[in-house]
């Protein structure tokens, strides 16, 4: 059975139908690129499968759980993490306090142990620095631990948000326009580590993109949006030749 | 100028616990000489507050006297024993586990505290409003500092504690009990405060935005013309009949439990919850922080602490009325703590003292009281705008693994 499982799910903001009737079957392992023009509704999808906004119709499994209606908290804790289009570190809290943060979902100790700073607290709380300290390292961003997040350079920034993620042991990672702002250089370091956290983590990568180099070099199948509905979905080299992707999204670039 | 500077840098090389150590010594000597010391130089008992009260009411005529007496009880003997003191005393602490130096320095505190002040019944006062105002300040900065969310109706809660624990010890309990019965109805009083904060937190958490400020605001009045309408409790005349059972060493103790509670809390990945709300709400549930729950929680806890507060106040005074909870009151604490500084136990701890001490040295000015220092407070901010110590803490309150981190949020 797919880990996630999406069956006409159709979005509404007043009267602006943003996301109609998509649907989606994505397999444990596999890694999907969603593209399309601005405003096609891209995160929308994002912002509805990890409950930021509820679908106006529609329906979300993961791993078989029902997803519709849960808190984005609940959603998160079942083990699907995500990145933003823009930025959204925790700026004025370290690096490492950053990455820290995301193990919420993992604190085992009681309120108790908490106020009075005993017993599995401070144990448990070493071993998430531990852990955070691993991700920083493997992003290569071990360095800035103690730097306040605002204080990084952009491109590193966008590592320790995926560092962040991966820190709440997520099975499903959706990113959301990773290469974005990145020179051709970085977006190929960034296509080895995709790849090299996918079999790290083994993890089902959902991403979205503009960069058509690394969607279409990376993702194994693509969905390509306009104007809320799903136009073309398929392996790369089909989506590329079909007219439709062409006309909406690819047109100038091809002709 | 030069002087001035190296006479700071020299006086900053001595450690704090040399000049603990001092003030120590200092409080020892005024006990046993001070009262003889002023009747000689004319004054009228020992000067309370260092003499800067003495000179606004009674003219410059005092200053000279005043000068003096300080010199002797206070500046020099605490500067010789800081300097005899300086080479050895970090050797005290240093080889003592972080848990055993704090107990430690509190303990220090605490003698310093009641030799200068426990014995003398305006001190006694002033010291233990203080402790107070740290409880208060401490616990609205979970909120405001650390929550980034905006609550001004601090003293709404204090009240509620604060009648709690009066109707506990005054109605409850028979008198000759009231030492046992103290902290239970304190105790009784912060958790009544506590679940007026649920009250509040639930239905004001359920959206997102800044409804809080307006929501407290709100509350604030209610529990004022709310204990206003109960005559059954005094209604606007106030209820009374509690015995004096606040002192220095409770207020002490009270302000040190909060303050170690609230920095364990913060320091917690619990607490780093908090801070991530205020960093970015989305990012935060994103990464599966249950926002609602810790915002509940962290709201709750603050109630809790206004509470208390509000209990050692009604024992500290011995007569509350609704006026005492107003809003000019919540508005004092929002002082203390952003002369203080956000997101800083340190800070609430300093910016309570220092409003407080200066609340009664001046005294004398009266309502001008009430134009100097908001223009303090502004003037602070202008040069300082996060506070005295906005987002930085004292080493000591900092455990040393964390002690990377916070050194670089210190700049």
């Amino acid at each position: 059975m797919a880990l996630l499982q999406i069956n006409g799910l159709t979005h509404y903001f007043g009267g602006l139908r943003a996301v109609h009737d998509f649907s989606l079957d994505l397999n444990e392992g596999e890694l999907i690129g969603l593209i399309g023009p601005n405003g096609a509704g891209k995160t929308t999808v994002f912002n509805l499968i990890t409950g930021i906004y509820r679908p106006t119709e529609g329906a979300i499994q993961f791993n078989g759980h029902n997803l519709i209606g849960l808190q984005p908290h609940q959603i998160a804790a079942k083990g699907i993490c995500r990145t933003f289009q823009t930025i959204r570190l925790f700026s004025n809290v370290s690096v490492l306090d950053n990455v820290r943060i995301a193990f919420y979902s993992q604190i085992r100790s009681s309120l108790l142990e908490t106020l009075l700073r005993a017993g599995r607290t401070l144990e448990e709380d070493r071993t998430f620095a531990q852990e955070a300290m691993r991700l920083l390292e493997i992003f290569n961003v071990g360095r800035y631990a103690h730097e306040l997040a605002r204080n990084l350079p952009y491109g590193e920034q966008r590592r320790v948000e995926i560092a962040r993620a991966l820190a709440t042991k997520p099975r499903l990672l959706l990113l959301d326009e990773p290469a974005a702002g990145m020179n051709p250089g970085e977006i190929d370091h960034l296509m080895d580590l995709i790849y090299y956290i996918r079999d790290e983590f083994q993890l089902t990568i959902f991403l979205i993109e503009h960069q058509m180099r690394l969607v279409m070099r990376i993702c194994e199948r693509i969905k390509v949006m306009d104007f809320g509905k799903t136009i073309a979905e398929g392996a790369c080299d089909e989506v590329r030749t079909n007219p439709k992707v062409l006309k909406a999204y690819l047109g100038e670039e091809v002709a | 100028m030069l002087q001035i500077q190296k006479l700071r840098s020299h006086l900053a090389a001595i450690p704090a616990l040399a000049y603990l150590l001092g003030f120590l010594v200092a409080s020892t000597i005024e006990l046993l000489v001070g009262d003889l010391l002023a009747s000689l130089l004319g004054l009228r008992g020992i000067p309370s507050l260092f003499g800067i009260t003495l000179v606004q009411q009674y003219g410059l005529i005092l200053l000279p006297a005043v000068i003096v007496y300080d010199l002797t009880i206070y500046v020099l003997p605490i500067y010789i024993v800081a300097r005899l003191a300086a080479p050895w005393a970090p050797k005290l602490t240093n080889k003592m586990p972080k848990r055993l130096s704090m107990l430690f320095y509190v303990l220090l505190v605490f003698l310093v505290v009641q030799l200068w002040g426990g014995f003398h019944e305006y001190r006694i006062l002033v010291l233990s409003l203080m402790g107070i105002n740290i409880i208060l300040a401490v616990s609205l900065n979970l909120v405001n500092g650390y929550m980034g969310e905006f609550s001004v109706g601090h003293a709404g809660f204090m009240g509620v504690g604060a009648y709690i624990a009066s109707i506990i010890t005054v109605w409850v309990f028979p008198r000759s009990l009231g030492h046992l019965a103290f902290p239970l109805a304190l105790l009784a009083g912060g958790a009544g405060a506590a679940v007026a904060g649920l009250l509040v937190a639930i239905p004001s958490f359920k959206i997102r935005g800044d409804y809080l400020a307006i929501i407290t605001l709100a509350v604030n009045y209610i529990i004022k013309n709310g204990i206003e309408n109960i005559e059954r409790i005094g209604g606007s005349r106030g209820f009374m009949g509690m015995a004096k059972l606040t002192n220095v060493p409770w207020a002490f103790l009270w302000a040190t439990l909060s303050l170690w509670l609230i920095r364990n809390f913060v320091l917690s990945p619990r607490g780093r919850a908090v801070v991530a709300i205020r960093e970015d709400e989305i990012a935060a549930e994103t990464m599966t922080v249950n926002t609602r729950y810790t915002k509940i929680l962290a709201f709750c806890t603050s109630s809790f602490f206004a509470g208390i507060a509000g209990g050692l106040f009604a024992h500290l005074i011995l007569y509350i009325n609704p006026s005492t909870f107003s809003l000019l009151k919540s508005t004092e604490v929002l002082v203390m703590v952003y002369l203080g500084g956000m997101a800083s136990i340190s800070g609430s701890l300093i910016g309570a003292a220092t409003f407080t001490f200066l609340l009664e040295v001046l005294r004398p000015l009266e309502e001008w009281k009430w134009v100097l220092i908001p223009m303090l407070l502004v003037a602070i901010l202008l040069r300082r705008h996060a506070g005295l110590m906005g987002f930085r803490e004292f080493s000591f309150l900092i455990p040393k693994e964390e002690a990377e981190s916070y050194g670089s949020a210190s700049d």
